[in-house]
């Protein structure tokens, strides 16, 4: 394995780590390795790393990068959109990879932002034949309210909690904590907000329409979406995903993986998917 | 700024080269982080701190510890000594890629102790600044077991710190480490940068009386926050004080 630091694009350049392989075949694709939220290249408990040096132990070359604004990369200036300027910055660094590598064919990989970033440069850039994502857009179906109310109506507790508040009109506090300074907080670029499902849905139909392998790990850290493991497919029980949707449910992993034999699972089936995706193309 | 890995194949650093973009100055200062999720939250600020003292003149780096960052290793083979070694790697390039004579250290929290211990042998530091320092290594583990999730952390090869692996190996060889017990030489003078003051930096302030400067900026500073969508605090009036002491004192 070869990890070298880079610098892409002009005049401010984003800054990208790329895991060259001891052999580098260029008609396999590259992965590419996608921000969260306001977490740096190494990613969330240093995940982006360990993928990335996995697949270059199946001779694959990945490349991890922090888009403008975030981790080592300087801000740009301008007034686009988060949405617009990840699809231009993955399409700068696959621009790069084609011309330097004379690689041709790529998967996205991301959790949260990076899974809602991955599904937006799958959707216009036709180099894409793949993409992973740890906890992408789902929504909630009339059994997740069953399975989320059901239990609880059956409680005496909710029901005394329920009269209380509506006796003592108990406030929730929102916002900031009051020990947090506004002036200094620096608000992620992105906040995750889910389209439509019916826009969701359309768009996988399109994904789907030009064969583009998909698979969705989904965490306990979405509980308040999702709470089985056949709801995502449900979710979208308009799109007939065929053979190309894996998805898997971890209720008991949260959300940034903490936990070390999750992280040892994702990492391992990450790798084997998209090794058998490599090898089916 | 520049990014590279450094060091034998394997066991290379990664480290970050920021020029400075004044060149009258010719002083550098390295940063040294802290330990696992406070890694990933100070990332920002120790980006923002880098680029304020680069445009005051300073060349500066920060690296990754090995089995952390971007650097090789996996944290859960890696011991504490491993760290100071790597430290003083980083702190060796530094020397020998700017020619300096006068360097400065910045450590926060566990980076802190890292920082005490590189000044305590090498005289070419001349400011230590220990951020929201720990005193000790025992410190530093009393707090990571407040939390640790799992019962009995004792008992465990490998304690599992919020997704970060802390070795049995790690914590033995920390535990010995102690500002207290150390000695600095009489020109290195050291800054405490406090969010809140604690029984930690009480300590260094009595046992290296002569030599220590405090200053103390809270409670709306606080660097080690993040909320649910991921936005972070920029802990900017602290960062501005560590700047200004290095520059002015």
């Amino acid at each position: 394995m070869k990890e070298i630091a880079l610098k892409i694009g002009k005049p401010t350049p984003l800054t990208a780590i790329v895991n060259t392989p001891k052999q580098l075949d260029q008609n396999k694709p590259a992965v590419l390795i996608l921000n969260s939220g306001v977490m740096h290249h190494v990613g969330s408990c240093r995940l982006s790393v360990k993928i990335a040096r996995q697949l270059a132990t199946s001779n694959i070359l990945s490349l991890r990068f922090d888009f403008s604004g975030i981790g080592d990369s300087e801000n740009r200036s301008g007034t686009q959109s988060f949405h617009e300027t990840s699809i231009a910055e993955i399409t700068e660094v696959m621009d790069y990879l084609e011309k330097k590598r004379g690689i041709k064919k790529f998967i996205v990989y991301g959790l949260c932002s990076g899974a809602d970033a991955s599904y937006d440069i799958a959707l216009v850039d036709q180099r894409i034949i793949a993409m992973v994502q740890i906890d992408p857009y789902v929504y909630r179906t009339w059994k997740w309210y069953v399975r989320h109310y059901g239990p609880k109506l059956l409680k005496l507790k909710t029901w005394v909690n329920y009269v209380s508040r509506r006796i003592y009109k108990t406030k929730q506090p929102l916002g900031f904590s009051k020990t947090v300074d506004k002036d200094n907080l620096e608000i992620a670029s992105y906040a995750r907000e889910f389209p439509k499902r019916e826009e969701v849905a359309a768009g996988m139909k399109a994904l789907i329409a030009r064969n583009i392998s998909m698979y969705s790990i989904i965490t306990g850290g979405q509980s308040e979406i999702i709470n089985h493991s056949s709801q995502f497919k449900e979710s979208f029980s308009d799109v007939d995903f065929s053979n190309l949707l894996t998805v898997e449910y971890y209720p008991k992993m949260d959300h940034i993986i903490t936990n070390p034999e999750y992280q040892r699972i994702v990492i391992d089936n990450i790798c084997t998917w998209i090794n058998q995706v490599i090898d089916n193309t | 700024m520049q990014h590279q890995l450094i060091g034998p194949s394997d066991k290379k650093i990664f480290v970050s080269v920021i020029p400075p973009k004044r060149n009258n100055l010719h002083e550098a200062v390295l940063l040294c982080y802290p330990f696992g999720q406070e890694y990933m939250r100070a990332h920002k600020a120790f980006r923002q701190l880098a680029n304020l003292l680069s445009r005051k003149g300073y060349t500066v780096i920060r690296f990754d510890y090995p089995g952390t960052g971007d650097s090789y290793g996996d944290g859960k083979d890696i011991g504490y000594k491993e760290w100071l070694e790597q430290a003083q790697s980083a702190l060796d390039f530094l020397k020998k890629e700017t020619r300096y004579e006068d360097i400065h250290l910045i450590g926060l929290r566990l980076g802190a102790l890292v920082a005490a211990e590189l000044a305590e042998k090498n005289a070419c530091i001349k400011k230590l600044v220990l951020w929201d320092p720990f005193l000790s290594g025992d410190s530093f583990l009393q707090d990571c077991m407040t939390q640790i999730s799992e019962t009995s952390p004792q008992s465990n090869e490998i304690w599992n710190i919020h997704g970060y692996p802390l070795p049995k190996i790690f914590r033995e060889q920390v535990a010995l480490s102690s500002i207290e017990k150390m000695t600095f030489a009489e020109t290195v003078h050291i800054h405490l940068v406090l969010s809140h003051e604690n029984s930690d930096s009480k300590t260094i302030q009595k046992f290296h009386e002569k030599q220590v400067s405090q200053s103390i900026i809270s409670p709306a500073n606080d660097w080690n926050y993040v909320d649910m969508v991921g936005s972070i605090l920029m802990p900017t009036t602290l960062i501005q004080n560590i700047v200004s002491k290095l520059a002015n004192d």
